[in-house]
């Protein structure tokens, strides 16, 4: 640099006689001698010695992933994206009580040929079937004494108490002396059909409650929509219950809520333990108010408000539902709200399309919860006091709202709360559980929420692999290589269980399969990365 | 007569300069309250902030390691030092007062070392000119007082002032550098260990000035390349062959010959440094004892300094890069930018190893742009210094662009961060532009002024030369 600073040529002449003369003495006239080759050579080895920790501080850390497991996961699950499909074991068994015996192979027979033909239709899922008929031995005999004349909640008791050790799905048929057939599906894996039935009639319809209800849970094509999957992305929801008071001034009230959540909602959390971690939040909101118009009708003696209001019933400004620390996490957050209208709209009542008044005064909307009217009794208002005193709601009421609440809940899982099946063969009555859901409904959903869940898994992961092939320069950090290790041990241990016919235990593999999945896809350290653009390197960020 | 006079009229001029800039300090420190300056960035960087000082004091009061919270990172030392003076508050007084007097101690207690520091180096100087034979050269030209000058634009830079009032503890680490350059001028070994180890204790970049420390001790201030000294003593020897032995022992008889380097200091100075070292350990050790030892403390100072954990802007360039742009290669940057301090000490230690204490200056300079967490205490430091080597460095090119350089960006960099933080109609780039034009000009200057100086050298060589012929002749 200061060898080589001599003056540019300038068209104005050089001053004369400078007293420095800067030109001339900065010019070496000597050749550089060892010094320089000296300096040179220190900057050189220095920079050497240096180059390991330059090299090492820039390497890019890529964790292996599995990406031929993940590839073959993919192809297992399958690659249709409406109907994803987990074979599991399909085991049933038939008691036949007074039948004679003589042919009982043919029976098994005609079971059989009755069930393969209901499941080849449809896309089923069934890996194996097998039927066993039993018409002796201690069960045949235990069943042979249970009276089938008293009322169906004892007969699914005693049922339950020859048959409830087992996990296979059974069909009694009793040839009795009435004619007329009935046919009931009990609360746990059990039903019976009663009546004088032939021995073809008793078949088709034994083969109808084993492949429509027991596999396909009362519905059509036994398969639920993923806007009836409420269950967060880490394998939870959060449940929260707000009681809205949508004018303070006309009226005040309060709920026991701990009463409830301790008998009636603990059973149900339990029972749904294999789908999904439920937890459970409350509270108590003031000046509420709807955002939608209700009018007054004459002949019902109430304001009336139809289902075209409904998607407008929710006020987002004004109703602070989302104060749970859930909020911003993975879970999904179902939100039950009981609301209280104010004194100029009470009673306000909910008209159905048909005309008629719900019965239930309430609503669902499809992942995201449900919305239940409450009508104070008789609308009283106490007009005197400028402070209305707080009130509670009674026990028995309460009671009736959370009746409603189970049913929004299981049809925001999917399952209808009629409570007759009507089958090609003939109509099942379906006995309602104190636990919500019964034992072989929530198979159906424990088997359900499997296949969704490593469908689920199996996209992210895919997903995951072809963004970490596609960007050959982003770190992979350890973290993630054991998330994605851990989803596909959960997601094959699922599998195993399912072609066991373990249904709990592989719904919860599946859950954590998917949980995984979804924590190594949302990592931090690569969601910044991968919406990196090209032209980020040159500064250029208009996009 | 008349010198004596002229230089007593001096000395009341330079006194006088001297109250008023304490003066200066004093009124700023009563009346600056709008300016804002502890708060900020270019002035209070997370390591000099009095602030986060006294947060630490309060901590370490309540019982609880004065590095918990990430507020404080300095030494114990100073911790106890000015730790309580913090806590005091005098009615009617601005707050810190006592703070502010003990910095504007030490700016006046580093003035007057750099006023004797300047005055031995231009003793040497003579010296030289004089064991040269180019006394002319020193008669000719107004040779200036660069010690005094150094002192004066010292007290009076502005960076200096607003870094004395605005309450940060670079005066002390300033007290400590010169302290440890005069010490090491005048070979006084147990000042000069005392400084480094102080300045080394308080900001790890001084560490790199043990070798400037080394040369000054061994081979004496500031002169011109060995060779001319050699060349002069063959050629006095070659001249009158007979008198061969007369003279060599007339040559060897010299005292202080400036191109033989002296182990003696140096051993003392290592010696006192070790021993001082000890004791500082041992202090530190005892203060932090509870608190997680010796090794806590050093991840909490030192590992802080190297690591850059705090990101908030200042006037360095390292903040950008890690906040904005790379924090993946975290260490492949901190590689780069301290081994651009490192890489640098060797070749300018060959280069310049004839003059030392324009080394240390040099040194200074590099480490306090590259440093992590930069700030004007550290210009101020390095532009006093400049002013000692006024001499040499006159034909110093683009010094009138450094200048308004500098004043410049010392005045948009204020209004940048201001529309950036507080009226969030800027964005980052805009006060991160000013901090890349700061290191620009602090490149720049380096580059000017180690050629001005080799400049100097050469021409210093040439006239040397042609006495030497036309002794000859």
């Amino acid at each position: 640099m200061a060898e080589i600073s001599e003056e540019p040529p300038n068209p104005i002449p050089p001053q004369p006689q400078h007293t420095h003369q800067p030109s001339e003495s900065t010019i070496r006239k000597a050749k550089p001698g060892l010094k320089r080759l000296t300096l040179t050579l220190s900057v050189l080895v220095s920079f050497i010695f240096a180059f390991p920790f330059l090299y090492k501080s820039v390497e890019i850390h890529r964790a292996p992933l599995p990406f031929r497991e993940i590839d073959s996961l993919s192809s297992q699950i399958g690659s249709s994206n409406n109907h994803p499909s987990l074979s599991f074991p399909c085991h049933f068994q038939a008691i036949f009580v007074n039948f004679n015996n003589s042919n009982a192979e043919t029976l098994e027979s005609l079971i059989f040929d009755e069930l393969t033909k209901l499941t080849s239709n449809t896309t089923s899922q069934c890996s194996t079937l097998s039927v066993k008929l039993v018409n002796s031995g201690p069960i045949w005999s235990l069943i042979g004494a249970v009276d089938f004349g008293n009322g169906d909640e004892s007969v699914d008791e005693a049922l339950a108490g020859v048959l409830g050790g087992e996990k296979v799905y059974s069909v009694v048929v009793v040839k009795g002396k009435s004619e007329e057939v009935k046919g009931v599906v009990g609360k746990y894996r059990h039903g019976w059909v009663v009546g004088r039935v032939s021995e073809v009639e008793a078949a088709e319809r034994v083969a109808e409650m084993f492949v429509k209800v027991f596999v396909n849970g009362g519905k059509e094509e036994g398969f639920i929509h993923g806007e009836f999957m409420p269950v967060g992305a880490d394998g939870r929801i959060v449940l929260s219950f707000n009681l809205l008071n949508s004018n303070p001034h006309d009226w005040v009230y309060d709920w026991d809520f701990q009463a409830i959540d301790d008998t009636l909602l603990a059973p149900i959390i339990k029972a749904l333990g294999p789908v999904a971690n439920i937890s459970v939040e409350s509270q108590v909101l003031y000046h509420t108010p709807k955002s939608s118009f209700s009018f007054w009708d004459d002949k019902r003696k109430g304001y009336i408000f139809s289902t075209k209001d409904l998607p407008f019933f929710v006020n987002s400004n004004e109703w602070h539902l989302d104060t749970s620390i859930a909020a911003g996490g993975r879970s999904k957050i179902l939100q039950f709200v009981v609301y209280i209208p104010s004194a100029k709209e009470c009673p306000l009542l909910l008209q159905l399309p048909n005309g008629e008044i719900s019965k239930t005064n309430g609503f669902i909307s499809p992942m995201w919860g449900g919305v239940i009217v409450w009508n104070p009794q008789g609308c009283l208002k106490d007009s005197e006091s400028q402070h209305p005193i707080r009130q509670t709601i009674s026990r028995q009421d309460l009671q009736k709202v959370f009746e409603v609440f189970m049913g929004q809940f299981r049809q925001l899982f999917g399952l209808k709360s009629d409570s007759h099946y009507f089958g090609s063969s003939g109509t099942y009555s379906l006995l309602a559980s104190e636990k919500g859901f019964s034992e072989w409904e929530l198979d159906f959903l424990a088997r359900r929420h499997t296949c969704f869940n490593l469908h689920s898994c199996a996209t992210t992961l895919g997903s995951l692999s072809r963004l970490v092939q596609s960007l050959p320069r982003m770190i992979i950090m350890d973290e993630i290589g054991k998330q994605v290790k851990y989803s596909l041990e959960a997601a094959n241990l699922a599998q195993r269980n399912a072609s066991l016919g373990l249904y709990d235990a592989s719904a919860v593999s599946s859950r954590q399969a998917r949980s995984l999945a979804e924590d190594a896809f949302f990592h931090p350290s690569i969601m910044s990365v991968s919406y990196y653009s090209f032209e980020h390197c040159f500064a250029v960020y208009s996009h | 007569m008349e010198a004596k006079e002229q230089s007593k009229k001096k000395e009341l001029w330079y006194w006088n300069w001297l109250i008023g800039s304490v003066a200066l300090r004093v009124i700023l420190i009563y009346f600056s309250n709008n300016l804002n300056l502890a708060s900020r960035p270019e002035i209070s960087t997370p390591l000099t902030s009095l602030r986060r000082l006294a947060e630490g004091y309060w901590l370490k009061q309540s019982s609880m390691s004065p590095y918990a919270g990430s507020m404080y990172h300095g030494s114990p030392l100073l911790l106890s030092l000015l730790g309580p003076l913090t806590a005091k508050r005098i009615e009617g007084q601005p707050d810190h007062i006592l703070c502010s007097l003990v910095f504007v101690i030490a700016d006046v207690a580093s003035a007057m070392f750099i006023r004797a520091t300047g005055r031995n180096l231009q003793i040497a100087y003579g010296q030289s000119l004089k064991f040269l034979d180019l006394v002319k050269l020193s008669e000719k030209s107004d040779i200036l007082p660069s010690g005094d000058i150094a002192a004066l634009v010292y007290l009076w830079n502005p960076f200096t002032i607003v870094a004395c009032v605005g309450l940060s503890t670079s005066p002390v680490e300033n007290l400590a550098i010169i302290l440890s350059l005069y010490g090491a001028c005048r070979r006084i070994a147990p000042l000069a260990a005392f400084g480094w180890v102080m300045a080394t204790h308080l900001s790890l970049y001084p560490v790199i000035l043990i070798i400037p420390m080394i040369l000054l001790l061994g081979y004496g201030p500031d002169t011109p390349p060995r060779k001319l000294f050699l060349q002069r003593k063959y050629v006095e020897v070659g001249d009158t062959p007979s008198n061969d032995r007369c003279q060599q022992g007339e040559a060897v008889d010299q005292p202080e010959l400036p191109y033989v380097f002296s182990w003696r200091p140096v051993i003392h100075f290592l010696f006192w440094t070790s021993l001082w070292l000890v004791y500082v350990l041992v202090l530190c050790g005892v203060s932090v004892k509870q608190y997680g030892g010796l090794w806590e403390l050093f991840k909490r100072t030192y590992g802080f300094m190297l690591t850059v954990q705090d990101l908030s802007p200042n006037m360095g360039v390292l903040w950008y890069f890690f906040a904005e742009v790379f924090d993946f290669f975290r260490n492949f940057f901190l590689i780069v930018f301290h081994g651009n301090i490192l890489f640098m000490i060797l070749p300018l230690a060959i280069r310049l190893k004839h003059r030392p204490f324009f080394l240390a200056f040099v040194y200074i300079v590099i480490s306090s742009m590259l440093k992590s967490y930069p700030s004007v205490g550290d210009s101020a430091l390095y532009l006093g210094l400049l002013g000692l080597f006024v001499n040499e460095l006159a034909d110093m090119k683009f010094s009138f662009f450094l200048f308004c350089g500098y004043i410049g960006v010392s005045l948009l960099s204020p209004v940048m961060h201001n529309l950036w933080i507080w009226r969030g109609t800027g964005n980052a780039n805009f006060y991160f532009a000013t901090a890349m034009a700061y290191a620009c000009l602090q490149i720049i200057l380096v580059v000017e002024s180690v050629s001005a100086m080799l400049n100097h050298d050469r021409k210093l060589r040439k006239l040397s030369a042609t006495k030497v012929l036309d002794g000859k002749t």
